[in-house]
């Protein structure tokens, strides 16, 4: 497995602990009627720290795994990234005009935001998924 | 399960007959990682025409010796 290939298996890991915890912290009260932005910025701020945190710590040690092949990038890992690019953003437009409904309809800020947020987290784990599955199987 | 390659190698092949070849070297002298040499040579990836030209330089060969189209129809 090349560094690029660990790297965002760990990545996409990272992101389904940080905002699956994340959404399941805050969707269950919102939907219960506590839908308040104010009241979640603690929890993505917390999310967003846990994602650089352990991001740096998965990098460094996969880096010292493998010191070597450490951020080597070559022709077929810019192929992944631009293939796996290409079809997440498909998912990041859906949630977008799912964003732009939610507020022709007038629903609250609150839901408008997570529809972004959501957006761009399942594109992101998509993007990790596409990689993974490009690595495996073969461009 | 790996997808039906249009290009298959003999790069395996090649890198034993010049003198056992390692998969790093031959990636450190075309450019690429050793994976990806790894990837060529299970038929995983199909490099670009400018690897591929490099790959046939290193081993002296013309690019049609290493390289073969396959059609997708056998």
């Amino acid at each position: 497995m090349s560094f690029h290939e660990k790297s965002n298996l760990a990545m996409t890991a990272i992101f389904v602990l940080a905002y699956g915890a994340y959404f399941l912290a805050v969707l269950p009260p919102a939907l219960a009627g506590e839908a308040s932005i104010t009241n979640v910025t603690p929890l993505l701020l917390g999310a967003v720290i846990f994602l650089v945190i352990a991001g740096v710590i998965a990098h460094i040690l996969i880096a010292a795994a493998a010191p070597k092949d450490a951020d080597a990038a070559d022709e077929r890992d810019r192929l992944i990234e631009t293939r796996a690019e290409a079809r997440a953003g498909h998912v990041l437009g859906g949630f977008a005009l799912l964003a732009i409904a939610l507020a022709l309809v007038g629903q609250p800020v609150f839901w408008i935001a997570h529809a972004v947020l959501g957006g761009l987290v399942a594109a992101e784990i998509a993007k990790g998924v596409f990689r993974a599955v490009d690595y495996r199987r073969g461009v | 399960m790996a997808r039906k390659p249009s290009i298959e190698n003999r790069i395996r092949e090649l890198r034993f007959h010049a003198g056992e070849m390692t998969q790093a070297e031959l990636g450190r002298r075309v450019g690429v990682t050793r994976q990806t040499i790894i990837a060529m040579e299970q038929n995983r990836y199909s490099p670009s025409l400018e690897a591929a030209f490099k790959i046939a330089h290193v081993f002296g060969k013309p690019l049609e010796e290493v390289f073969q189209y396959v059609p997708p129809d056998g």
